[in-house]
């Protein structure tokens, strides 16, 4: 017989199909996660046109006006009151934290 | 998702980083790139199988590099070529050529003599130096062409043919020895 053709064979015969038997699934386990670096460029446009269309939809100007009347109002009022403003600070500080904490965690969930 | 091409499913795991089109690409070449390593580890599932999904990681976060020179799973194969040598390296301090391929010749028969029962086909590829046993591999058991064994082992295609000339001679001498000619 051919040299050849004895060696393929001999080496086709003993050529097997190896199951998966679970690999894939330990190999995709180990799989670092990865996000491609537009995506994160691509999330924080997407949230941004939202937002700024939800301004526009909800004529946010006119919102954002009559909170800063009201602001202004409760702090004035609060000075008659003998109110505290640092703690009025403190609290729009806080909420405004919790606020964009709550945004991010969201942005990351897209 | 089976009947995607490969370069579809490249194409979806680097763009939009879509485990499960790299997943397709692991459950379609795991046979193949097992069954090579199992050969050039002489038998030993678990190194091999470790190989393997070093191999597999280092593909995910290599994909952008990929150009389609060659197909998909040629580089792969070239991937585990080089996992497996970085792994007989990490082995040895010493980085010479020889010593390396004495590592690789040491670790392929130390799985001979554990006691276990060695297959005839590891036995006749033991008869080979780690070059020629790579050679014979891919072109007679994985069917690749020279032109890809000379890409996956980074060698000259001289090289290759004069690799798989002389491992043929060996291969044949025991084989006809041994009652298979």
């Amino acid at each position: 017989m051919d040299d050849d053709k004895l060696i393929r064979q001999f080496m086709q015969a003993r050529r097997e199909e190896i199951s998966d038997s679970g690999f894939s699934a330990r190999v995709m386990r180990h799989i670092p996660y990865e996000r491609p670096f537009w995506m994160y460029i691509a999330t924080a446009l997407i949230l941004l046109a939202a937002l700024a269309a939800m301004f526009i939809w909800f004529d946010g100007w006119s919102v954002l006006c009559s909170v800063f009347v009201r602001l202004y109002t409760a702090v004035a009022y609060a000075k008659h009151m003998a109110f505290e403003p640092l703690y009025l600070l403190v609290f729009v500080g806080l909420a405004g934290w919790l606020v964009i904490d709550k945004i991010k965690k969201i942005a990351y969930r897209i | 998702m089976a009947e995607l091409s490969d370069q579809m499913l490249i194409a979806r795991a680097t763009v939009f980083g879509n485990r499960r089109a790299f997943d397709t690409l692991v459950r379609r070449y795991q046979s193949p790139l097992r069954r090579f390593l199992l050969n050039l580890t002489g038998g030993d599932n678990t190194l091999s199988d470790d190989l393997a999904q070093d191999t597999f990681i280092k593909a995910w976060t290599q994909l952008a590099s990929f150009k389609n020179k060659s197909s998909f799973e040629t580089w792969l194969f070239r991937i585990a070529y080089n996992v497996f040598y970085d792994y007989i390296r990490s082995l040895k301090e010493s980085q010479s050529i020889e010593d390396v391929e004495r590592e690789v010749d040491s670790l392929y028969h130390q799985h001979a003599d554990d006691g276990s029962v060695k297959s005839d086909i590891h036995q006749a590829l033991g008869m080979l130096n780690p070059n020629e046993r790579a050679c014979i591999t891919l072109f007679y058991m994985e069917d690749r062409q020279i032109k890809e064994i000379a890409d996956i082992m980074q060698l000259p295609e001289g090289t290759v043919k004069s690799n798989l000339s002389r491992g043929k001679e060996k291969m044949t001498t025991y084989l006809k020895q041994n009652g298979y000619g």
